[in-house]
């Protein structure tokens, strides 16, 4: 999952200087680590969407939260798509 | 119409009963007229005395108390100044100007009187702002301070008959009066002050306080409002795609601003709200000028009052209200337009002719950041040029333009570049790519060769440079019959697949010997026929070990592009 999360990101993102293998699953996303922004983040929330069919739904203190890292996003992705299986 | 002459005073909040709420918030209780009141005058007697030109910085993130300091300062007798952005270089350079005598925020990071002690007080009966509140149509209201082409942060003064004209000219127009405003874009900047502050002001509506940006939290502060209406940018309101029709959002009127809507994403709003969105056109400068409905009525029509025309060299020139009474009328913009028709006018709007970039509808000056850019130790020279915006692409690029800077002097890490400019600079605007080269481009009279530039940039990649990933590129004339024949009968097109094959692949194995045969093709893009006879620019970057991007470009216009994917790599 942190590997597909990776390529999304790179992919999404058009972070075309970025080697999705040399991302750190722990490592912040936006500001210091991948120096992503506001932008990126709703980009992310939309690729994510069409890519697992699943909604942040977040308001954007929690959404802050699930996209901290490719780690907690890799959590929040799997646990979302498990609830829509059962 | 002339507002520019009114003699009469502006009433501000005369359309609100006491009790009325101003401004609203999921999960908050809502803030009235009384709340208001007794908030302003807590904070004014806070407040130094007012002198000629003297103003209170404010930034706020919360958008009643954003409110609550400007009126405040107003009510002391201060201009208002708004910084570009909230980050901390930015703020402190502001700071230190002269006329600046207060600062009043919302934030952890500043000095100044932190506003948040105020509105959360209890109402007190006994302290009250006087209404109505009446200001007269010379008195200097807000300055805002833009990023100036010198990296000193640039005054646009902007009086009453400006502001509050235009607030009130957006409340008939748009029959905004009563309307309940969320808004995706700060309170800081021209198109947020206008439709999310000063038009629930004067039109007796109300606004959120927050500033929601995902889908969900956008659709929650929707949700049960009477009149709903939302003010965003291109760049948020594409997301809203991901919303399934639900209750909160349909029919709800919704203004975009800061770039072209892009006609996929004017369509989605339409179906989903079920009212085609509203299109404004204007500027810092200049304040609105314009508005569309596209992809229905895809010219622009001035705001009433307003007359657009355009000069020799395509530059529109403009009679309103809304321009500083010290400016020429007609004012000539830094917008380029094209007149369609002019009894009455319609015109297309064909970008700015300045150093003014907007990248997901924030403005920055490329000029500014080149300027910071080269503060930082060991870099030479630095260059910023934004990189066109993809016309063909079915999924628009959020950002619009995407900015890349291209040194010259000691390298380092991207991330460091990026770093240096964020105390400065709204992070959306910082420049994604940094690349490092030996010498600019330079034509034969010293100019910056742009086109070679962006032809180089455009299939280029990341900062390490390596001698794999040197980039090659070479001109040449696309007069070889044979190209041409048996494809397209009776038509001189350069098929597909023979730029591949012709012109891309002999130059990439040229180039790069040990990349064997073609494995995949990624984001193949053939935007613009080309014909028999013409120049091309073909340009190469190695995007990894086994990927090469490719573009051709015909005088910097971009006719093909894509990325060839290698099947082996002899190295790695």
């Amino acid at each position: 999952m942190e590997d597909d999360l990776k390529q999304l990101i790179v992919d999404a993102l058009m972070l075309e200087d970025v080697d999705p293998n040399r991302i750190d699953s722990e490592a912040p996303l936006f500001g210091e680590g991948l120096g992503l922004d506001s932008i990126d983040a709703l980009e992310l929330a939309m690729a994510l969407h069409k890519r697992y069919g699943i909604r942040t739904r977040a308001d954007d203190v929690r959404a802050r939260e699930i996209f901290q890292s490719v780690r907690s996003l890799a959590s929040f992705v799997s646990a979302q798509v498990q609830q829509s299986v059962h | 119409m002339g507002c520019e002459h009114r003699s009469r005073p502006f009433e501000l909040l005369v359309h609100h009963g006491e009790h009325d709420r101003i401004a609203f918030a999921p999960h908050q209780r809502a803030r009235t007229l009384m709340d208001l009141r007794s908030h302003v005058a807590a904070l004014a007697s806070m407040l130094p005395e007012s002198h000629e030109h003297s103003h209170a910085l404010v930034f706020a993130n919360d958008r009643y108390a954003f409110t609550v300091a400007m009126l405040a300062a107003w009510l002391r007798g201060h201009a208002v100044a708004l910084p570009p952005n909230g980050q901390s270089q930015a703020m402190t350079a502001l700071r230190s100007r002269d006329e600046i005598v207060a600062m009043l925020h919302d934030t952890d990071q500043h000095g100044g009187i932190d506003v948040r002690s105020i509105v959360s007080r209890d109402v007190s009966a006994n302290v009250s702002m006087p209404l109505p509140f009446r200001v007269s149509p010379q008195r200097l209201l807000v300055t805002l301070f833009t990023s100036g082409s010198t990296g000193e942060p640039r005054p646009i003064r902007k009086h009453a008959h400006q502001l509050i004209g235009e607030a009130e000219l957006l409340v008939r127009t748009f029959e905004l009066a009563g309307a309940d405003i969320v808004a995706t874009v700060p309170a800081h900047h021209i198109y947020g002050l206008l439709l999310s502050v000063l038009v629930p002001l004067v039109g007796g509506g109300a606004f959120c306080c927050t500033t929601p940006l995902f889908a969900d939290a956008i659709a929650e502060s929707l949700l049960g409002l009477e009149t709903p209406v939302l003010v965003s940018v291109p760049a948020h309101l594409r997301v809203l795609e991901v919303l399934e029709p639900q209750p909160a959002t349909r029919g709800v009127r919704t203004f975009s601003s800061g770039a072209p809507l892009p006609d996929v994403v004017a369509s989605m709003l339409h179906e989903r709200l079920r009212v085609p969105p509203i299109e404004l056109l204007g500027s810092t400068e200049t304040g609105g000028i314009a508005w569309r409905n596209a992809p229905e009525m895809p010219f622009w029509i001035p705001l009433p009052g307003i007359r657009v025309g355009q000069d020799p060299t395509g530059r529109m020139l403009l009679d309103s209200p809304f321009l500083a009474s010290t400016e020429p009328q007609p004012f000539t913009c830094a917008d380029c337009i094209e007149l369609v028709s002019s009894e009455p006018t319609r015109f297309r709007h064909m970008g700015r002719a300045d150093d003014v970039v907007k990248v997901a509808g924030k403005r920055v000056s490329t000029l500014a950041l080149e300027h910071r850019l080269r503060t930082i130790e060991g870099i030479e020279e630095a260059v910023v040029i934004a990189l066109p915006r993809n016309a063909s692409q079915g999924d628009p690029d959020a950002r619009g333009q995407r900015l890349a800077a291209v040194l010259v002097g000691r390298e380092r890490p991207s991330s460091a570049i990026r770093a240096a400019l964020e105390p400065w600079f709204d992070p959306v605007v910082i420049p994604r790519m940094v690349y490092f080269v030996d010498h600019l481009p330079r034509t034969e009279r010293g100019k910056l060769a742009r086109d070679q530039l962006l032809g180089i940039l455009a299939a280029s990649t990341g900062p390490e440079k390596h001698a794999w990933q040197q980039p090659a590129s070479a001109d040449l004339i696309a007069d070889n019959a044979t190209w041409f024949e048996g494809h397209f009968p009776h038509r001189h097109v350069l098929p597909a697949i023979v730029q591949l094959v012709e012109l891309v692949l002999p130059m990439v194995h040229r180039h790069w010997p040990e990349l064997d045969r073609v494995h995949r093709l990624l984001r193949l893009k053939f935007i613009q026929p080309i014909a028999f006879g013409e120049v091309l620019s073909v340009a190469l970057q190695r995007r990894a070990v086994h990927r090469v991007g490719f573009r051709i470009t015909r005088a910097g216009e971009t006719c093909s592009s894509g990325v060839l994917e290698f099947s082996a790599t002899p190295f790695s």
